[in-house]
This record gives C-alpha cells, sequence and structure tokens, in this order.
C-alpha cells in the first residue's frame, strides 16, 4: 500500500504510462491532461478538418494506450511514442478511405468565421488562413505530416525521424520542400506582414 | 549547421558570417527571409487555431471506465485496485496517533482502578476453594468477604 501519493504534475511522461499500466487512474488523468488537446489538433489537422472524426480518433488513440501499455518500450520517450502511434492511425486512415480525396471548399472554412466584425487585417489573416489550408492540403501525405509534425506540434528533427521511421536527412529534406512549396503559395499574402 | 533550426531562430541580418555562407550556398537572403516569414506564420496559425479545439468531455470518462472494468476483471487485478489506495501521510498519523492514544489512556485507568499499595490476591487457598465448589458457591476469592463466606461453609 502506498502511504504517499506520487505528485503527478512533477512526474515525466514515461514515468506516468508506468502508472497508466498499473492502471493508476490519477496517471492516466495527468498524461490525458498533457496530451489530449495536442494529439486532437493533431488529428483534426491530418484528417481534413473533421472535428467528430478527430474526437473519435483521440478516443481511441487513449484506449489504445490503457489497453496496451506494454507497446510502450520504456527506455524510448513517451512524446515520440505517441505521435507514432497517432500517424499510424492516421495513415491506415488514408489507406482505408482516402480521405484525402475529399478536397476543402469555402463551405467547409466555417471554423475561419471566428471575426464577428472583420477589419481589413481580420479578412487578411482569414485569406491567408485559407491559402495555408489549400497549400497544406495540396501537399502529400508525407509532406504534411512533416511540416505538422514541426511546426504544429514542435518535434524535433530527430524525433519526427523516429515518429516516421525516416533519416534525419530525409526529414529535412522533406521540411525544406514543403516550407519552399508553401512559401511560394503564400508569396502574394506577405506572411512576414 | 542546421539552415531549418538557424532559420526559425534568427533573421538573415542575424546570421553570423559562417551561418550566412552556410544558407547562401544553399539559397538566396529573400529566399531565407520568405521560408522564415511562412514557418513564423503557419506557426502563429497553428497557435491560433488549437485554442478553438477542445476534447469531448465524456472521453476521459470513458476512458477511466474502461481502465475499472479492464482492473476488475482479475482477482489480482481488484487486489492491486486495493494496494493502489493512496493514503495520506496525515491520515496515517492522525490514526497511528489514535491507535496510541487510546491505549495509553486505556492503561492509565486500568492503572487508577488498583492503587500502587494494593496487590490482588492471586492465589486463593485451594481447601477453601474446593469446599466452596462443592457447596455450589461461585464467589470471588480473594475478597476479605469472600474468605469469610469461606469460613461460615
Amino acid at each position: 500500500m502506498c502511504f504517499f501519493q506520487p505528485v503527478y504534475e512533477q512526474c515525466s511522461d514515461e514515468a506516468l504510462m508506468k502508472l497508466v499500466a498499473e492502471h493508476d487512474e490519477r496517471g492516466f488523468d495527468e498524461l490525458y491532461r498533457r496530451y489530449a488537446d495536442r494529439m486532437l489538433h493533431y488529428f483534426w489537422r491530418t484528417l481534413n478538418r473533421d472535428e467528430e472524426k478527430a474526437q473519435d480518433f483521440l478516443q481511441e488513440l487513449f484506449t489504445k494506450i490503457v489497453e496496451k501499455p506494454y507497446l510502450f518500450q520504456t527506455d524510448k520517450r513517451f512524446s515520440t511514442w505517441i505521435y507514432s502511434v497517432a500517424s499510424n492511425m492516421v495513415k491506415n486512415e488514408y489507406r482505408s478511405r482516402e480521405v484525402r480525396k475529399i478536397m476543402t471548399n469555402m463551405d467547409d472554412m466555417s471554423y475561419l468565421q471566428v471575426v464577428e466584425n472583420p477589419d481589413e487585417n481580420s479578412i487578411d489573416r482569414r485569406l491567408f488562413a485559407l491559402q495555408l489550408e489549400n497549400e497544406l492540403e495540396n501537399l502529400s501525405d508525407n509532406h504534411r505530416d512533416v511540416f505538422v509534425l514541426r511546426y504544429q506540434e514542435d518535434l524535433s528533427i530527430r524525433e519526427i525521424s523516429e515518429v516516421m521511421g525516416c533519416s534525419e536527412g530525409t526529414i529535412k529534406s522533406r521540411l525544406f520542400y514543403s516550407l519552399r512549396k508553401l512559401a511560394n503559395g503564400l508569396k502574394t499574402f506577405d506572411p512576414g506582414k | 549547421m542546421d539552415i531549418e533550426k538557424i532559420l526559425r531562430e534568427k533573421p538573415f541580418s542575424s546570421l553570423t558570417e559562417r551561418e550566412r555562407e552556410v544558407v547562401l550556398a544553399e539559397m538566396s537572403a529573400q529566399e531565407y527571409e520568405s521560408l522564415r516569414d511562412t514557418a513564423r506564420a503557419a506557426e502563429r496559425y497553428f497557435r491560433d487555431e488549437a485554442k478553438t479545439l477542445t476534447p469531448r468531455a465524456e472521453i476521459q470518462g470513458n476512458i477511466r471506465e474502461l481502465m475499472r472494468k479492464k482492473q476488475d476483471a482479475t482477482l489480482t487485478g481488484r487486489i492491486s485496485r486495493l494496494v493502489q489506495l493512496r493514503i495520506p501521510a496525515y491520515q496515517v498519523a492522525a490514526a497511528l496517533a489514535l491507535l496510541f492514544g487510546t491505549i495509553y489512556f486505556s492503561e492509565k485507568t486500568t492503572q487508577s482502578l488498583y492503587p500502587s499499595g494494593t496487590h490482588k490476591i492471586i492465589a486463593a487457598d485451594s481447601t477453601l476453594t474446593d469446599s466452596a465448589t462443592e457447596k455450589g458457591v461461585n464467589l470471588p476469592e480473594d475478597t476479605v468477604f469472600s474468605r469469610f463466606m469461606m469460613e461460615t461453609l
């Protein structure tokens, strides 16, 4: 019996994962608090901004973590592992449903209409966002994944290479390709503004 | 040298001589700035976008429920759930204080019933006891009263 509660907030992700493997609910809560928002955003982005699907994937991801905690190798970083699992889930979805063929149109951009009284700047921002979304859509799955993991999820090149199972050189090359392509597509919007 | 890393960190004007050389071998200063602006704008956009998304409230509860079911499915799981009960240290201290306090005060109370100069008479006269038993009398053996009673039998 444990007489002292672990300070969950101070536990590493890997230590929390160990607690989850021992069915510690508070350990799970802390891990969920750290990763749920990020993973939802990742799924949402990589699943064509389908929020329902992203929410379902989030539940499925954490269900996997709870049901098969032994799949996590404790000598690896949890953050890399969770993105690997998520990335594989998305790839399977691409394969099975070809969601990439569903092209976004203007109607699907309702989530961008968050400004009630748009001024010139906000319109610019929305147009920029629209164009960025389109440019991201036009990237290949691999290029978009690398870009999202780097600039949305803020993973390092090394971490992305672990997540995607590629060399760091490949990741850097994909990243530069994506960045160049986006910069070309967005140059009329002057993203530096 | 990692161009992508320095691209995120510094504008072209802040690069060292060596960094400029490496960058210019790959792209023009203008392209460097263009890529940097795009990367920063995308980061800003992703950050703002994240604020509009919240996980469904029931997901966490559903998974906790699943954890409980999974654990309760086995005997060892149920035991380990009990073992996992985490008791705050102050509660343990309070329980111990209560336990030892109760023992201490009960001993004090017992001592006060038998003043220090008085001793219980442990051994009773076996003859008297036997005759009392024969007569079906059941009286405390160690008192003056009992001795008196025995003598009168």
